[in-house]
Parts: structure tokens; sequence; C-alpha cells
């Protein structure tokens, strides 16, 4: 960012649950202010159709209404379905969005009022039909959580780009995309020591996800779990490393960490095979040197 | 570190710096928050004192402590006010802006200030307060380069408490 004309914004706000970082630059100021809010403005959206907690989403109203009958979704909620249901076949169902009932029972999600959920629900049980209805063979709750924040990312870089910005970053708690000539520095946190921030990498373009346990792990019977559950054996990952996953979409990027911290260096190959770089943080490493990639 | 070629990722330069025990952002100054919400509008700054009364029915509604009995508040010249707030979470200290329509409905929210830090300086009430709106001579070295941070899933509960105590604060002593 040479250039004299260029302006830069940088805006935080509370969204999806964690705190939504918009970074913009661009010639005109007036402009750049108009295409952040707007940035915002378009992961709001997803957030209200994608929320778990809010009964008039999306999410909401499959929850409640879809073992019963087919219920139309926004194109948006019909697109992470999709790549959703990409990933749990590829991955022979580790990755599965039909885990609402899990998280709740481990407090992760809060109880829904209604929770007599069929323990046997995969993800198989969730039929895309025609004209982007949605049906649940069995009863069950699904929570984007795992996907939705990433794809809520890409909406908001293409926003960015469509109204003008000639770089960006927009950062939701740890999943990013960026944008732009100028490649944007990376810093990871330690998995074990959260407050330190270890340079990773430049990222040119394209989209990191990072997921590691260090805010959501809990203790419970004696165990350590995350809010990452392996949608097979339906437990949760007991990661003490942290994830990242390099992709060219941060929807694709988001899906694929949670492969990763379920299936350690075991999911890279898959990784690499689905279109993403897979980077794990070991809690002993003391540098970044030791990040190992596969 | 040929591993990391790939198509999408340059190494860092550096591989490993001093790594940073608190780190800290500014996102806007107060008079860029206030433009940012209310733009064009002239603000007038009023200090709202919350009496024992009002904090303890501001509690009852909302179910949120009230922890500082001073309020910084700015009447809007084109209606509606401009509040300026702070929230303290385990790691993280965040100041924030709410911008109130004349019928107490949020028109917008800008964090202004983030600030985070780990060990046990943050369990300290003494300093914590000297961590509030001080920006030079911190006693800890606060690393105030920007920096981008993969994996920074930090809850924003206690902000969404803080706008609920706002909003009855502002039903409570400013409508």
């Amino acid at each position: 960012m040479k250039d004299a004309q260029t302006v830069a914004l940088r805006r935080a706000r509370p969204l999806l649950g964690t705190l939504v970082e918009v970074t913009a630059h661009g010639a005109c100021e007036v402009q750049l202010m108009q295409a952040v809010d707007a940035a915002f403005d378009t992961i709001a959206l997803v957030q209200r159709l994608m929320s778990f907690h809010d009964a008039a989403s999306d999410v909401g109203r499959m929850n409640r209404l879809a073992h019963r009958a087919a219920v139309r979704v926004h194109p948006w909620t019909w697109k992470v379905l999709r790549t959703a249901q990409r990933l749990a076949r590829a991955s022979a169902g580790v990755f599965d969005v039909t885990v609402g009932g899990e998280l709740m029972r481990l407090g992760y999600l809060p109880a829904a009022v209604r929770s007599n959920v069929d323990r046997r629900a995969r993800w198989a049980d969730v039929r895309l039909l025609p004209g982007q209805r949605v049906r649940f063979v069995r009863r069950l709750l699904i929570d984007l959580g795992g996907i939705a924040k990433g794809f809520a990312v890409d909406r908001a870089v293409e926003c960015l780009r469509a109204r003008g910005a000639n770089a960006g970053l927009v950062n939701a708690g740890g999943d990013l995309r960026g944008f732009g000539p100028v490649p944007w520095r990376i810093h990871l946190r330690h998995p074990a020591q959260p407050g330190l921030l270890l340079p990773f990498a430049d990222l040119a373009s394209g989209a990191l996800a990072t997921s590691a346990g260090y805010f959501s792990r809990r203790l419970r019977h004696g165990a350590v779990h995350t809010s990452i559950i392996d949608g097979r054996r339906r437990i949760a990952a007991d990661a003490t490393f942290s994830a990242s996953v390099a992709a060219s979409s941060c929807m694709l990027a988001d899906g694929l960490t949670k492969l990763v911290v379920l299936r350690g260096h075991r999911a890279c190959g898959l990784v690499r095979r689905l279109g993403g770089r897979a980077f794990i943080l070991k809690a002993d490493d003391a540098d970044a040197k030791s990040v190992s990639a596969a | 570190m040929d591993v990391f070629n790939n198509w999408l990722l340059i190494p860092a330069a550096a591989v490993i710096v001093a790594p940073t025990c608190a780190y800290a952002t500014q996102y806007l100054t107060l008079e860029q928050a206030q433009q940012a919400i209310f733009p064009g509008a002239d603000f007038t700054q009023a200090f709202v004192i919350i009496s024992d009364a009002q904090r303890a029915e501001i509690e009852r509604r909302t179910g949120v402590n009230v922890r500082v009995r001073e309020q910084r508040v700015w009447r809007v010249s084109t209606g509606g006010v401009f509040v300026l707030d702070e929230v303290i979470g385990k790691h993280e200290l965040i100041t924030y802006a709410v911008g109130l329509n004349s019928d107490g409905g949020v028109r917008q929210l800008e964090i202004m200030d983030y600030r985070e830090s780990y060990g046990y300086e943050i369990r300290n009430a003494a300093w914590r307060r000297q961590f509030v709106g001080k920006h030079d001579g911190d006693p800890l070295k606060v690393d105030l380069d920007i920096k981008n941070i993969g994996g920074a899933t930090l809850s924003c509960r206690h902000i969404a408490e803080g706008v609920r105590r706002l909003l009855a604060l502002y039903d409570v002593a400013l409508r």
C-alpha cells in the first residue's frame, strides 16, 4: 500500500458469536466505508439465516419442522448444506452437521425446547430436495457452526471486491480470507498458550481457517473435550494441537479444519484431495518452525 | 521451509520473534466512531451518574452487573444518543460505542479498542484499572502492531451483555 492515494479502513463488530474484523484498502474513503458496512451487513444476514439459537432462522426452522415436512431454505443456506454434505460423504461421516444434539448435551448449544432427537440420526438423514428444500428422515438437530462462519467470510470478501476495495481481509474469529496485491501476514496462537502470537505465513490470496480447543476446551467427567464432534463416533475431540487449513474458499477451509482436529495427520491426505492444505501446530512446539505441513 | 511451497501461503519471514503476551488494536478514535455511527451530526457530552436505584433497576432487568457508575454519553444533534462503554472478559478488554436511535433501538455498534492479555495480571483489579483507557506508559509492554490472528475465537458474550445493560440504562436514565 505504497500509493499515497490508498485509504485503509479496519473495523470490528461482534457477529457470529465472535469478533469479526474487516480490513479494506481502496482509493475512496466514502466508498470504502460503504463497502465495509455492506460486508458487515452480509455477515449479519448469514447469522440470521444460520443461527442455531434463532428459531426463525433457516436452521431453526429446519430443526423444528424438517422431520415432518420439507423446509425451503435461502440459496445461501442451501449452498452451505451442499458443501457440508459433500464433506460428510468424503470423510465417511466424520464431518457431520447433525451433531446439534451432542453439542446441546455437552452444553455448547442451549437446550432446545424439544430435544427428543433420534440418536441414530446421521448426515445421510438430511435430504436435499429440488427447489432448495430440505427434509430430515429422522428427528435431528443440525448445527452449521463448523462451516457457516467460513461461508460468511467468503460472502463478505465478495462484497468488498464488488464495492471497489482493491485489497481486503475478513477475519471472523480466526477464520479468515484475504485478497489484493500485497500478502497479509497471519499470526497463529500457540495452542497451549493462546496469548502467544506466532508469525505463521503471508497469505497471498485465499483463505486460512484455524480450529483449536483453547477457548472451548472443557473438563467433563474428568476428560477434556472441545466443541468439535466426530460425527461417526459421536464423541468430542480432545485435541491439544491447533489445526489450520489453507484453501481457496474460507467455507472449505473452515470445514476441513474440523477433520484435522478430529483425525490429526490421518486427515491430511483427504484435506489435500478436497483442495486444502493442512498445518498442525502442536502444544509442545516451541516455535513456528515446527508447524508441520502435509 | 519448502513445506510451505503452496499457491496460497508464503512462510512468514521471521520464523520466531519475541512472542507477545499482550496485544491491542485500535479500530476507531472517539471522533471516528461518532462519525461512523451518526455521520455529519454534532455531539454534546453528558456525564450520566447512575444512582443506586437506577443501578438496581438495570441489574434487575438485565441480570448484568453495573460496575461503573459514570457513563459517558453524548446527545446527538440529529436525534438519539451515542454511548461509550467498556467490557472486561477473562483475557480481553473491549471499548466500544453504541448509537441508539431516539426510540431506544440500537442504530449501530462499533468496536473502538480491543486489548487482550494473558497471565496473572488480568485477575488483579488494580492492574485492570491501569489498563483501562491508557494508551501510553502501560506497565506491561503492549504490542500495538496490527496483527491478523488465526484462531482468535474469543466469545463476544460480554459485549452482548454490555449492550443489554446500555439499553436498560437508556430506558431508566436517558429517555
